[in-house]
């Protein structure tokens, strides 16, 4: 038990907080600004990575059973953080081109992997052709709203509301019975909170565009995995998904002039509350889930006795 | 002494008469004629049909599980005495622990993986007497999409009918490694064992 608490947990939050340490706190890695801005980013990945791998073990293309997808992305993570890095502050189409090809791209997988000798199926159980278009468009418009958003609202803001997210989002994959997911979403919030706190104390670091984007593709791809591959009570529905990995958009209508008014701390404290409401709503729903559910001896017994009718 | 058009009518009707009685019995269709005896196929009966299952957790106590739907075929010699044969189909979603968490759990991606393989499937290959209405049967095994030939202790626990409705009743155990079917998750930390002991009990259902 400890050492899968090691292996899975621990050293994986390790990396990424020293990949970020390092990113952010070393002046010459933060002269170079797509160091700086894939740092984040590059941990989320690395994270993400080490314990998959820990739990799983090393992902192979194409993937014989589709949670290897979720191993498969993670490594891909860190290079797609560097490329969108390094388009700096570039406009349209340096951003907008980027994310619909990376959306694309992710919904296409299951095409590349039959293409490369896999099985034709879904990149989740369940998924339809609109569910990957779904995603694809999700990966999309989050990447531009989310890299768009971290050019104005450098700090603890992003990593604090995506530490948020991940969460709740553990919280949801332990309700639905999986818990290598569990310990996926863990790391990826106490890296993210780690972050946060690096942020807030030691100088307004951006996440760059390769921070957003590798946020966006983890609260876009482990929802979406989590949900079809397992089998979740019935009372959580997919809207519970929606919530914990949409909250972090909340802040794109708090850019405004009002809030633009209030102090940094306190207008840091407002954004945090408002993306919390819909998370604390949906943690609110999971705790009887998490907490109920014991025996089902009642109803084995009502089956035993319909036998003998 | 008959003349040859006596006999040849004799034939005739020998052979109309052998093909009536040929036609006024028709093999029923879960019936296979076999050298020494009729070959009756079973159908599974799901109600009392259940496969269980043993593992260890955290080093400790021995865990019990048992999934409640089994479906398919099994078949048999009307005596029994007849190696049985085996093409048992698991659902997945019916595994029961008498804890819905845990039911969750085992139906998710670390274990059972329902969602993706949504069954267990048995089909026998061969099977050899080793003792009275006992056989060691092999077969393959298919579990998270991985087919592995596997060798289970059968018994013929009983059989009972009539010339129309018959039932009889194998009970069958095998121990698997369920790391060689991937299923690998806390095999090594010792969350739980990697050997799992299975009793499977099943019960089918022939008729006319």
């Amino acid at each position: 038990m400890v050492t899968h608490i090691l292996f899975s947990f621990v050293l994986p939050v390790l990396i990424g907080v020293g990949l970020v340490a390092i990113g952010w706190m070393i002046p010459v890695i933060r002269r170079r600004h797509w160091l700086e801005g894939s740092a984040f980013g590059i941990a989320l990945g690395a994270t993400l990575f080490a314990s998959f791998f820990a739990e799983v073990g090393m992902p192979t293309f194409p993937p014989p059973r589709s949670d290897a997808w979720v191993g498969l992305i993670a490594l891909c993570i860190a290079p797609i953080a560097v490329l969108f890095a390094l388009t700096g502050r570039r406009e349209f189409p340096w951003l907008e081109v980027p994310s619909c090809l990376l959306g694309v791209l992710i919904a296409l997988l299951p095409v590349i992997s039959e293409l490369s000798g896999g099985k034709a199926k879904p990149l989740f159980p369940g998924m339809t052709a609109a569910s990957h278009g779904l995603l694809a468009l999700a990966i999309a418009f989050g990447g531009v709203a989310l890299s768009r958003l971290q050019q104005v609202r450098p700090g603890a803001t992003i990593p604090t509301v995506v530490a948020m997210s991940c969460g709740a989002g553990a919280l949801c994959a332990l309700a639905s019975g999986w818990i290598t997911m569990t310990f996926l979403f863990g790391v990826l919030a106490a890296v993210c909170g780690v972050s946060a706190i690096l942020a807030r104390t030691g100088g307004k670091h951006p996440i760059g565009r390769g921070g957003a984007i590798a946020a966006v593709m983890i609260l876009t791809v482990l929802p979406m995995a989590t949900w079809h591959k397992t089998t979740a009570p019935e009372e959580l529905a997919w809207w519970f998904w929606l919530l914990i990995a949409g909250a972090p958009l909340l802040l794109l209508p708090l850019e405004n002039r009002v809030i633009a008014k209030v102090s940094d701390l306190s207008a840091y404290w407002i954004r945090i509350v408002v993306v919390a409401i819909p998370i604390a709503y949906v943690i609110y729903l999971l705790i009887p889930m998490l907490a109920g559910g014991e025996s089902s001896g009642g109803d084995e017994m009502d089956e035993m006795m319909r036998m003998y009718q | 002494m008959l003349g040859i058009k006596t006999r040849f009518v004799c034939a005739c009707l020998g052979l109309i008469g052998a093909a009536l009685f040929a036609g006024a019995s028709p093999q029923p269709s879960s019936a296979v004629q076999d050298s020494d005896s009729e070959i009756l196929v079973y159908k599974l009966d799901p109600v009392h049909c259940m496969a269980n299952f043993r593992i260890q957790h955290m080093r400790a106590g021995m865990f019990w599980g048992r999934f409640n739907m089994l479906t398919g075929t099994m078949s048999s010699s009307e005596s029994g005495e007849r190696a049985p044969e085996f093409d048992i189909t698991v659902a997945v979603d019916s595994v029961d622990t008498g804890t819905e968490k845990l039911d969750r759990t085992l139906m998710g991606p670390n274990f059972f993986d329902a969602k993706e393989f949504d069954s267990i499937t048995f089909k026998s290959t061969e099977a050899v007497p080793n003792g009275e209405k006992k056989w060691t049967v092999t077969g393959d095994l298919t579990l998270l999409g991985v087919t592995k030939t596997v060798t289970a202790e059968v018994e013929l626990t009983g059989m009972n009918g009539n010339p129309v409705m018959k039932k009889i009743g194998y009970e069958a155990v095998l121990s698997i490694k369920r790391s060689e079917f991937g299923m690998d998750w806390g095999v090594k930390n010792g969350a739980l064992g990697d050997e799992v002991k299975l009793i499977v009990a099943v019960e089918g259902d022939w008729s006319a």
